[in-house]
């Protein structure tokens, strides 16, 4: 099976993101969840999934 | 009870591929889609959820749990938590909140660390996915598998 590789659509991006289902683009974005939710509410909720983007996540110790 | 009796208590595997993530490299996180809910309060889609076999409590996003309705200036003085990535102020829902995954449900109690630059919308431990679920990782195929409990689904 083949990992799921974020880095071109995440690259660049900060704050909050809508991903469509199969990863392959940005639905919409905001600074905030909240902003990003009433975007997303604005387009009709169409389906995707929600994360938000680090620069950087290799600063992840856990 | 032996490992095969175990094993007959579960339900059929969820396979997820791991992804890569900006900005580490090769590095492959094992992280999940899960709906959230709590009350009439919902996420309009799906959020990421890192499994983290070494979180021993689950972790809600402070924006996250904003948007399932709770204030956390109104819950309370936080606790003083401390992880391996330093220590922060934590509040602990009062509440159960609830999770879907692939269509498996379970309410969980979560901790709320206050820090909005948290890496991950929500960080699934041992206290939640871990105890409803048998995970195996096979980072070397890049997927890992979820086996839910039947007793419990």
């Amino acid at each position: 099976m083949k990992s799921v590789n974020l880095r071109p659509v995440l690259k660049g991006r900060k704050g909050w993101v809508s991903l469509s289902k199969d990863y392959k683009k940005i639905i919409a974005e905001g600074e905030t969840l909240k902003e990003l939710i009433k975007k997303l509410d604005k387009l009709g909720n169409p389906e995707g999934v929600i994360t938000n983007v680090a620069e950087d996540y290799s600063t992840y110790v856990g | 009870m032996s490992a095969n009796k175990k094993g007959n208590n579960l339900q059929p595997p969820i396979v997820v591929p791991y992804k890569t993530f900006p900005g580490s490299g090769a590095v492959l996180w094992p992280v999940v889609e899960i709906r959230i809910k709590r009350a009439s309060f919902s996420i309009p889609q799906p959020i990421f959820a890192l499994v983290d076999s070494g979180a021993s409590n689950s972790i809600l996003h402070p924006f996250i749990a904003e948007t399932l309705g709770y204030d956390l200036k109104k819950l309370g003085t936080p606790f003083k938590g401390t992880g391996v990535g330093g220590s922060h102020d934590v509040w602990v829902l009062p509440d159960m909140v609830e999770v879907n995954l692939s269509g498996y449900q379970f309410v969980a109690k979560f901790e709320v660390i206050n820090n909005p630059r948290l890496l991950w919308p929500c960080i699934l431990g041992q206290d939640t996915i871990f105890s409803f679920a048998r995970i195996d990782f096979y980072k070397y195929k890049n997927f890992f598998e979820l086996r839910f409990r039947s007793d419990i689904h």
